[in-house]
């Protein structure tokens, strides 16, 4: 189940408090934090990481709080994970984690016990993830890989993986995509936490 | 650490290094939509300095509102003839226990955040105090007729106690009380308008009022589930060790503002539902089923194993001695009731078993069956007392009682598990008897 998808079929819950009111912020870190840590795990298969890019999300978050336009909890999250997803393609990409913002607003990061480490890990089901991503990427034929690898990782435009590939844009897409749709399976979160329930 | 529902602890941790950055930066002004990029007729010169002159005024005013809004009144006192001793009634804070616990929970209608301060008390009490959050500080507002409606932040002190605010801890120090307020004044505060009668002109306005559920559920509790106000049932994860919850809500249809209040060790009403690690879900009834209220198990709740005292430890001769003397009491104005004329009587014997803290003491009770209506008072010691010490206890009998005044001095001690209510109230003839006395009435 994609996060996204899950967000877009919850009811529009009003936030309590806007983000720019301190309590209003510190009370989407209590909603939404373990779900981001969740959403950030299963993407860079890495507890610590996780930790690191959900600290760096929230300081970028609080950061810019002033230029969230929603009003309910939904536009919140999917604020919040649209950073997130953002947070996770530069540390793919550059390979070294961003912690500028979380210097700047003067947050320190607590550092993961190990038994913490296991728990992220086991609510993420990293596990058994890794075990499907290696069975998942064993499926992937060598040129849906390469471009996964510039479209995923590196972020490059369509026109510059054709380019790379030596294929038409639409080829290069069309690869791209059906190998997010064989990866996409194991790499999102089967159930979402959610703070409602009927 | 198995618990899906627990908060990890370094999430925890980050979210309070976010919480104090983020209440250190106050309310952020939200950012204005820039102006269109393109004019059809540009600003001269003068007319964009007026225009950023006024913008810049406009700014400062919305500042000055926020802030003038939240600026600071005098502290909430204890009302008038209310002291708190270290070795009576519930004591006074001890002050290294005291802590603001990080759980915020917005208002309504927007303002200071709700929250929680907990600490313990030299008399051995755990206690658990609700309150507007400012600036790190705990208090309330100067609204709903509270503090004549300065519109000001206005801090209570730890050692402004409320006898519901506490419990007798369990053998592992920790503290369990659930706490429920349908018609809080948004203020925080049970004073200012009238929050029961809605027929009085200084009656809060039903959207002034809040209904409050809060409280500590132990280490072992995870979250709570309540209805909200479109009867949809919401979580919520309890927040550090002690399992602290609180849910603020505007009355509603599901949840009307009336004059119930509760104070107990567990949630035995209000909430839906409580979540505990490794223990199944305690499904709240309502009170109006079939057998009425009952509380959630104390889940993680440990034991005391104090030997109890027996009536062998206690027995004393007991002494009475009736006063001569005759005195008016008049009651508050407010009441329109006629004085009474009284006269004291006094028990006085030898307490053979010292008295430590709120968990125990001793209980006296008189009762006089010469009176129109039979006369009746409960009087308990409410201080601590040292082995051998002579205890006096009073009690003003009404000049129109005649016949005989009868007694019963018992000791009372805390039980395994802390019962409904604070813990001062204690129930005679439950415990050891110490004596009985008896005395003729003039």
């Amino acid at each position: 189940m994609d996060v996204q998808d899950a967000t877009d079929r919850e009811p529009a819950v009003p936030l309590g408090a806007p983000l720019t009111d301190p309590a209003g912020f510190v009370a989407l870190y209590r909603r939404e934090s373990p779900m981001l840590l969740t959403f950030c795990a299963r993407r860079v298969l890495d507890a610590e990481t996780a930790l690191d890019l959900t600290a760096e999300t929230f300081a970028q978050a609080f950061r810019g709080r002033r230029g969230f336009k929603g009003a309910t909890e939904v536009e919140a999250r999917a604020w919040l994970l649209t950073i997130a997803r953002r947070q996770i393609a530069a540390f793919l990409r550059k390979g070294v984690l961003d912690r500028r913002l979380v210097e700047r607003v003067g947050i320190t990061v607590p550092v993961l016990a190990p038994d913490e480490i296991a728990e992220v890990e086991r609510r993420a089901g990293l596990p058994a993830l890794r075990g499907a991503l290696g069975a998942e990427l064993a499926k992937l034929t060598g040129e849906q890989r390469e471009a996964l690898r510039l479209r995923v990782v590196e972020e490059r435009p369509y026109a510059e993986v054709a380019r790379s590939l030596g294929v038409t844009e639409a080829t290069a897409r069309a690869r791209v995509s059906r190998g997010l749709r064989a990866m996409g399976a194991a790499l999102e979160p089967r159930r979402l936490n959610g703070g409602e329930e009927r | 650490m198995s618990d899906p529902d627990r908060t990890l602890p370094a999430l925890e941790r980050l979210g309070e290094e976010l919480e104090r950055v983020a209440y250190a930066a106050g309310p952020a002004a939200r950012r204005r939509r820039r102006a269109g990029r393109r004019r059809a007729v540009p600003l001269s010169r003068r007319a964009l300095i007026l225009a950023l002159v006024g913008a810049v005024l406009v700014a400062a005013a919305a500042v000055a509102a926020t802030t003038g809004l939240l600026s600071t009144g005098a502290p909430l006192k204890n009302p008038a003839g209310v002291g708190f001793s270290p070795s009576r009634g519930e004591g006074v804070p001890i002050a290294s226990s005291v802590r603001l616990s990080s759980i915020r929970v917005a208002d309504p209608a927007g303002g200071p955040p709700w929250g929680l301060r907990t600490l313990k008390t030299t008399r051995g009490l755990g206690c658990v105090q609700l309150g507007r959050i400012y600036h790190g500080r705990l208090g309330v507002l100067g609204q709903d007729g509270a503090f004549a409606g300065d519109g000001k932040f206005h801090e209570r002190s730890p050692g402004v106690l409320s006898p519901f605010d506490c419990q007798t801890p369990d053998a592992a120090g920790r503290t369990f009380l659930a706490g429920v307020l349908h018609g809080l004044p948004a203020s925080g505060l049970m004073e200012g308008c009238n929050h029961v009668a809605r027929s009085d002109p200084k009656a809060c306005p039903p959207a002034d009022l809040r209904i409050v559920f809060y409280g500590l559920l132990g280490p072992r509790a995870t979250a709570v589930t309540y209805l909200d106000s479109a009867g949809r049932v919401r979580v919520q994860r309890t927040v550090g060790p002690d399992g602290a919850y609180l849910v603020v809500l505007p009355p509603s249809a599901t949840h009307p503002a009336g004059t119930a209040l509760g104070f107990t060790p567990s949630p035995a009403t209000g909430l839906r539902s409580v979540r505990y690690r490794d223990a199944p879900e305690c499904r709240l009834v309502s009170p109006r089923r079939r057998g009425g209220a009952r509380r959630c198990p104390l889940v993680g709740f440990v034991h005391r194993a104090s030997a109890p005292v027996t009536t062998a430890q206690v027995a004393s001769p007991v002494r009475v001695h009736v006063s001569r003397r005759v005195r008016t009491q008049v009651p508050p104005a407010r009441l329109h009731l006629p004085a009474v004329h009284v006269r004291r009587v006094t028990a006085v014997f030898r307490a053979r078993v010292a008295v430590h803290g709120a968990g125990s003491g001793y209980v006296t009770w008189f009762v006089v069956h010469g009176c129109r209506d039979a006369y009746g008072t409960i009087t308990p010691t409410d201080r601590d007392i040292a082995a051998g010490e002579v205890v006096s206890v009073s009690s003003d009998v009404p000049t129109a009682c005649h016949g005989t005044i009868t007694g019963t001095v018992s000791y009372h001690q805390a039980g395994p598990e802390p019962a409904n209510g604070p813990p001062g109230i204690l129930l005679p003839g439950k415990g050891p008897k110490v004596g009985t006395f008896s005395a003729p009435l003039p």
